[in-house]
This record gives structure tokens, sequence and C-alpha cells, in this order.
């Protein structure tokens, strides 16, 4: 098992979620992950429905880059993690379009080989987290949101996200509640096109926590706390109604559970002020 | 760009071609209407005029006004319909296949064109300026670099992606 991974930003975290990387960043230490920098690109994600083919040179560009570094690349977020996980298999599998896009990568004096692997953080604490990790206990009724494309299209991406989300909170001390619809989309992709939609999707999966008793939701993808932890604000006004679900993300919910400061953890930055339970359940 | 109809004059075989020629487009022919995916779709409950089962069977009968409707738009790829679907048409890269047709004769709309015009030119969705960059130095982050925009102009260069960001689509 290696220790040193390119971590991949993609583009939501840099600009407005620091707090999950800043969160990565220092359960990544405690646990031997050692993370290094490059400038990367969009995973190609946004460009998919103008170019698919455009979208996968995005992707193999950033693959390239790694694979010049010797590295594995690490995403924290859903959507750049199953982007490069499906163009690495893509480009490892199908030699004749990985010609067509070495073809275009040569312009920029890269080329893909094959030689690197694509990971979800997440995937890589579950590795490495031990019971002797765990300092405090965070005793809080907990719903775990896996999000999509931590999972799906399954064909491609398969690493047994919920089973490691839910390994990870029961660890910490939460007890992990189950609760309708869990599997379904936050209601994030859909906010290009129209906001209201969005909320509305994301007020469902509010509804639903809330339905089970939830005290916190925890996240593992800048998409999905973006809809459960923001929208939940705007939801409340808006619906004039109350969820009560602050969202953590993972790293900052096992980050809490390994001892790690707060501030260390970015968890002013969250929109839902998640203080009032934490003060209740973390032990 | 309202709901799509159905208008006999405007049916072409050339459309179910154009779609299986995408990636992910291959196997719209398989599909038997079970509705498998609008019963699965997240998106359709808030929104009836987005049917993924429709808009397939629309697609396949080479109804070309699929291409001029924003409803494939809609679709927020969770990829639960390919999870389920019977005939494995993997109905969510039908979509796709279809967007990728329709972007490729110039229609797109604005909110797609808008955020890829950044990607184009700067290779990421938001610009990180010195004032992001200044406020991650404070959170104890590393800067993000930004990437060499000649490099992201040459790897794009000669895709159709470039020809619709530049608004220079093919005509059919």
């Amino acid at each position: 098992m290696s220790d040193n991974y390119l971590y991949f930003p993609g583009c939501n975290i840099p600009y407005r979620e620091n707090q999950y990387e800043l969160s990565a960043r220092a359960v990544a230490e405690k646990l031997g992950i050692k993370l290094h920098d490059r400038p990367f690109t969009c995973c190609g994600l946004n460009t998919e429905p103008l170019d698919e083919f455009a979208a996968l040179l995005f992707s193999a560009r950033n693959i390239a880059v790694a694979e010049e570094e010797g590295m594995d690349l690490v995403a924290l977020c859903n959507g750049c993690y199953k982007t490069l996980r499906v163009a690495n298999r893509k480009l490892k599998q199908d030699e004749k379009l990985r010609e067509e896009v070495n073809e275009k990568l040569r312009a920029i004096g890269r080329e893909v080989k094959g030689t690197i692997e694509v990971y979800h953080l997440l995937d890589l604490i579950s590795d490495r987290i031990k019971p002797e990790h765990i300092v405090k206990k965070i005793s809080a009724r907990v719903a775990p949101f896996a999000g999509c494309h931590s999972s799906r299209p399954s064909e491609y991406v398969d690493f047994g996200a919920k089973e490691k989300l839910e390994k990870i909170i029961k660890l910490a001390g939460g007890k992990v509640v189950r609760y309708r619809d869990m599997d379904k989309c936050c209601g994030a992709p859909l906010l290009a096109l129209s906001e209201e939609l969005g909320i509305n999707l994301a007020r469902q999966r509010l509804l639903s926590m809330k339905e089970r008793n939830a005290e916190l939701a925890v996240t593992m993808c800048p998409f999905c706390q973006v809809s459960l932890d923001g929208l939940q604000v705007k939801a409340e006004q808006e619906f004039n109604e109350s969820y009560n679900v602050p969202s953590l993300y993972i790293t900052q919910f096992l980050g809490l559970a390994m001892g790690i400061k707060p501030e260390k953890l970015g968890l002013k930055e969250n929109k839902k002020d998640p203080s009032k339970v934490l003060k209740k359940a973390v032990m | 760009m309202e709901k799509i109809e159905l208008k006999y004059r405007e049916v072409s075989s050339d459309l179910v071609k154009k779609v299986k020629q995408e990636p992910g487009g291959e196997f719209i022919s398989r599909c038997y209407q079970c509705g498998t995916c609008t019963a699965t779709c997240v998106v359709n409950p808030f929104k009836d005029d987005f049917n993924p089962r429709r808009i397939i069977r629309m697609a396949a009968l080479g109804v070309e006004n699929v291409l001029d409707s924003i409803e494939p738009w809609y679709c927020a790829v969770c990829y639960l319909c390919t999870e389920r679907c019977p005939r494995d048409v993997k109905p969510a890269a039908v979509l796709m296949a279809i967007k990728n047709v329709a972007a490729n004769e110039g229609k797109v709309p604005a909110a797609f064109k808008n955020i890829n015009e950044n990607i184009a030119k700067i290779g990421r969705l938001f610009e990180i300026d010195d004032f992001t960059n200044f406020m991650r130095e404070d959170m104890g982050l590393p800067p993000i670099e930004p990437i060499d925009e000649e490099e992201i102009k040459k790897l794009i260069s000669g895709t159709r992606f470039e020809k619709i960001i530049k608004g220079e689509e093919s005509e059919t």
C-alpha cells in the first residue's frame, strides 16, 4: 500500500468548500496518507453533455500528469472520482480509444500509458482507520449520504462506498440511521438549470432524514454537501420548515472523533451550524 | 423549448444513426418502453415533462425536434435508471448522446454553454483568484496554481467542443 497520492481538488472544493480539503488533509496526515499537489484542470464532468470526447481529453490530461509523477490520483469529489475512474478504465481497456486520445495529448507533450489508478479518499481512509485512532465518541443519530457517483454507474464505480461510509460512522461512535430514498440524487446537478428543482430534491432527502430523527448528516462529496448544508438553510426559509440535520463531511466527522481540533476541520465554514448537536454528542 | 411534439414531417432516420454514433448512444434501439427509467427518475416527480422513456422513444422514432428541446438537459445523470434498466439501454448515456448530437448542431442551453466557456479558457469551472487563494492560505491550504491557458487551447484544438464554444457548429 503506497502512502503517496496526488490530490485532485476539482472545481468546487477550492472555490467554495475548502473545509472539505482542510479536514481531509488533517485526517489523511494522521493516517499516514501523503497528499501531493499539481495543477489540475476540471475532471471533464462538466463538458460531457457538450462533447464526451473533449471531456475524456480533460480526464486524460489529468491522468497523464499523475502518470508523469508516478502516483495514483485521489479525489474527494464524487463527480471527479467517477469521471476520472471511468476515463482511466476506458483508456486502459480500449487501445483504439487510447491512441485517439494520445494523438491529442501529444500536442501538449503528454501521453496516457495506463499506469495509475484513481481512488476516492474514503476508500483509502477506510483501509487505514483502526479503533485506536478514535479518541472521542460522537454519540448521535447519523444519516449517511454517499451520493450517486461514489457507487454508480456500478459497471465502473464499485468500491463499496455506502458500506465504508457506514463503517466509519459506527467506528466514530455514531448510530447509523437508514432512511427513505437514501441513495437518490441530492439535487445539486440541477442547480445550473433550475434552483427550484435542486431545492425540491434536497428537501426530499432532508425530510426523510428528519422522519428518522437523524441529528446529523454525513457526506462525501462537495455537491451533496452544498445541497444538504447550503440548500438546507434556504429550504428551511422557503418552505417554512425546520429539518435540523446539520451536515458534515465524513472527514470533519471522523476528524472530530480522531481528536483533531475543530478549527483544523473548518467547521465554521458549514452553513448549517452543527455546534449545538456536536456539543451534546462529542464525548 | 417546450414539450417535444411528434411532427411527422420532421421525422428522420438520421437522428437514430447520429445518436448511435455517440459514445453511450449505442443501445437506444434495445428500448422496449417499459418505463422503468421514468418510474425510477428523481427529476420526473417534480417536472413531469422530463420523461426519459418518452425522450428515448422520440429519438428512436427520429423526431428531430428532440434536439431543439431542453428536456434531455434536465437529466441529473444520477444513473439510477441505468442501474435498473432491464434492457441495459443505459438511458442516462443515451440522453447524454442526444445532448452531444444537439450540441454539435449548436443547440446548447445557455447555462451549460456558460460554464463550459470558463473550462475552455481557464481549464476549470470557476476561476481561483488571488482572494480565494488568500483565504486558502489563511486556512493553511496551499494555493491553487493556474493552468497554462495555451495548454488548454492546444488540448481542445480541432474538437467539436472547440467549435461549440466558438459558435462554429456544423450546419445540418
